[in-house]
């Protein structure tokens, strides 16, 4: 019997070190909605597949609606498997990654041989489905993969320090892009809750009539490289998300040399400054704040430090950097499993979650 | 063509000159000095007997004698005949551009070459200087038109009020449609408009502040229709010209139309 599970182990260290293993990362069905954080686990799903990786996108239900077509090239053979179809197959050797939501899945995984990881994009979401006195770590997870340091030490101290947060930044892909156009008098707007949307555009047809042939554009479920045309082409992007971890929008309009006004959000992006963006902690003064930019844009008197500004950030959040990224932190997730299964698995739990694998 | 300058002729059409008109002639002439990118050319239609002086630095003033009708088409059909560049703009001696508007003209140019007129956006504003209303602007409102920040025919049959004034005209374009037609009054910009679109002429708004319109300056064209014993327009012969503007657009020439009062009736 001892001999089997060494057997088994070594096995599962061979196809660790061979990468002969695979990385299943669970996402959420957004019916085909291509928000920023389902966007970035594919990416980091591509890119790990790039890297050798047999990455794979692991979704609760059969009716699940992708979203590779919407991101663009480069995504389409990522292999899809639902937990409902009953083929899912996870070994010692594999690793599963949960978004910060599914503190469910993290409970009902619990008991699977494989390495689990927690995906923090989003550090509100974090209790939405947390037990009341329940804590990561009571389901076993010690690792969490997280977008910006900021993140990194509120998961850290959330949890005592007994859980360890990687930083893999977020990348911008090439095709945010300054528009080869003049900028149109189109508002790109993009609002965590839609009623803020309607209440910014109606107060701002409200105070302002002689406006009202400014349109605004409501970003949400646009498939990707379209998202990126249209707000390349926009004079301004409003961004309102008081619980944004990081602020994708802004800085995909930044890249595509689109001036932001925003709202500060509760936890102040690394890349913020008071000079690169609009910025207030009143929402009621966003509709002032966005005829007061247009009118300066209609006179082509915007303050030029604010594009310089923005300038400074032309060269960060690149699928350059992400990518090094990546290939750093799961060859470390990998070397630890390595080192933990020789090392650290007891045996008695090795047969026990050996025992355990689920079909 | 020198990068500071744009293959555009500013076409001024002058009427007479007094101290009134002089003083409006004075900023509308500050408004090329003060261009980033100056027009090329200045080039200033009047009757023989008006005489004016006016200099620009960087611009050749030119100016053209008119012998024969001096309503405001014909002025502005003789400037065309006698421009030189490829483009031409029209400036009202009580109007003016904005400092911005060469600069983006240039820009645009560069980037849709395919476009025939770039209007600006006008600031409208009344004899004293006081904000009115934007002209132009509508075409960037969703779905005024078939493509966002053009003019085609269908919106203008649904929405007239467009202006000509200030916007840049490619030469070439204007008189292969046939230019303005003198005999019509009062909607002449709007049926030269809907003659463009139904040539398939491409016209947009470049969306920056690029003119500002005195409305109602005493004396003036527009003033002269509401209040002039003479020239006064009441609502039967507006809707008239109104009418008649619409079914004018497919003709190319000037057909030489005149108003009956005796038998207009309302329609």
């Amino acid at each position: 019997m001892e001999n089997d599970i060494k057997s088994l182990i070594e096995e599962s260290v061979s196809k660790l070190e061979k990468k002969d293993f695979r990385i299943f990362f669970f996402a959420m069905d957004t019916k085909g909605n291509t928000i920023a954080s389902i966007a970035n686990i594919y990416e980091h799903v591509k890119v790990l597949r790039e890297l050798g990786y047999d990455a794979q996108i692991l979704h609760e239900k059969n009716d699940y609606t992708p979203i590779a077509e919407s991101l663009g090239e480069g995504y389409g053979d990522i292999p899809h498997i639902s937990i409902e179809s009953q083929q899912l197959k996870v070994n010692t050797h594999d690793f599963i990654i949960i978004p910060e939501i599914f503190a469910n899945v993290m409970e009902q995984t619990a008991k699977l041989p494989s390495k689990r990881i927690v995906f923090v994009q989003s550090y509100d979401y974090i209790f939405e489905m947390l037990v009341p006195g329940k804590s990561w770590t009571d389901y076993g997870i010690r690792d969490v993969i997280t977008t910006n340091e900021k993140q990194k030490e509120y998961v850290e101290n959330l949890f005592s320090k007994r859980v360890k947060a990687e930083v893999i930044p977020v990348s911008i892909p090439k095709y945010f892009k300054p528009s080869d156009k003049p900028k149109k008098p189109i508002i790109s707007i993009y609002t965590r809750d839609q009623r803020d949307l309607v209440k910014i555009y109606k107060a701002f047809y409200l105070k302002f009539p002689h406006l009202k042939w400014v349109s605004f554009r409501d970003m949400r479920g646009l498939p990707r490289e379209a998202f990126a045309k249209s707000l390349a082409e926009s004079c301004l992007a409003v961004w309102v998300d008081k619980v944004s971890a990081f602020g994708t929008f802004p800085v995909e309009a930044i890249k595509s040399d689109v001036p932001v006004l925003g709202l500060v959000p509760d936890m102040v992006p690394e890349w913020m400054s008071d000079k690169n963006g609009l910025w207030t902690h009143d929402p009621t003064m966003i509709s002032d704040l966005i005829a007061n930019y247009f009118q300066a844009w209609l006179e082509d008197s915007e303050p030029q430090e604010l594009y310089e500004e923005m300038g400074k950030l032309k060269n960060s959040y690149t699928t350059e950097e992400q990518k090094e990224k990546i290939n750093e932190i799961y060859s470390k997730f990998v070397q630890d499993r390595i080192d933990e299964l020789k090392a650290n698995l007891p045996i008695e739990e090795s047969v026990e979650q050996l025992n355990n694998v689920q079909e | 063509m020198s990068e500071n300058k744009t293959k555009t002729t500013v076409i001024l059409p002058l009427h007479k000159i007094d101290e009134d008109v002089n003083s409006y002639l004075e900023k509308a002439i500050k408004s090329i000095e003060t261009q980033k990118i100056k027009p090329e050319t200045l080039l200033v239609v009047k009757p023989t007997d008006v005489n004016v002086d006016i200099k620009i630095e960087g611009v050749d003033v030119t100016y053209v004698d008119n012998n024969g009708e001096t309503d405001f088409c014909s002025q502005v059909n003789l400037g065309v005949e006698n421009t030189k560049t490829e483009y031409f703009s029209i400036l009202e001696v009580d109007d003016e551009y904005s400092k911005i508007w060469f600069d983006n003209v240039q820009k645009y140019i560069q980037a849709y070459e395919e476009v025939d007129v770039f209007l600006p956006i006008v600031l409208d504003v009344n004899v004293e200087g006081k904000f009115l209303h934007f002209t132009n602007e509508p075409v960037w409102a969703k779905d005024f038109s078939d493509k966002l920040g053009f003019l085609d025919n269908d919106a203008l049959l649904n929405f007239p009020n467009f202006q000509l004034s200030g916007a840049v005209i490619k030469v070439e374009s204007f008189k292969a449609v046939g230019g303005l037609k003198p005999s019509l009054k009062l909607h002449f910009i709007y049926e030269f408009l809907l003659r463009m679109s139904y040539y398939d002429k491409k016209m947009m708004t470049l969306p920056k502040l690029g003119y500002k319109k005195t409305n109602m300056r005493p004396d003036s064209l527009f003033f002269n229709y509401y209040n002039s014993e003479s020239e006064k327009i009441d609502a039967l012969e507006a809707r008239f010209w109104y009418n008649t503007s619409r079914k004018e657009c497919y003709f190319r020439g000037d057909r030489g139309i005149k108003y009956d009062k005796e038998s207009s009736t309302i329609q």
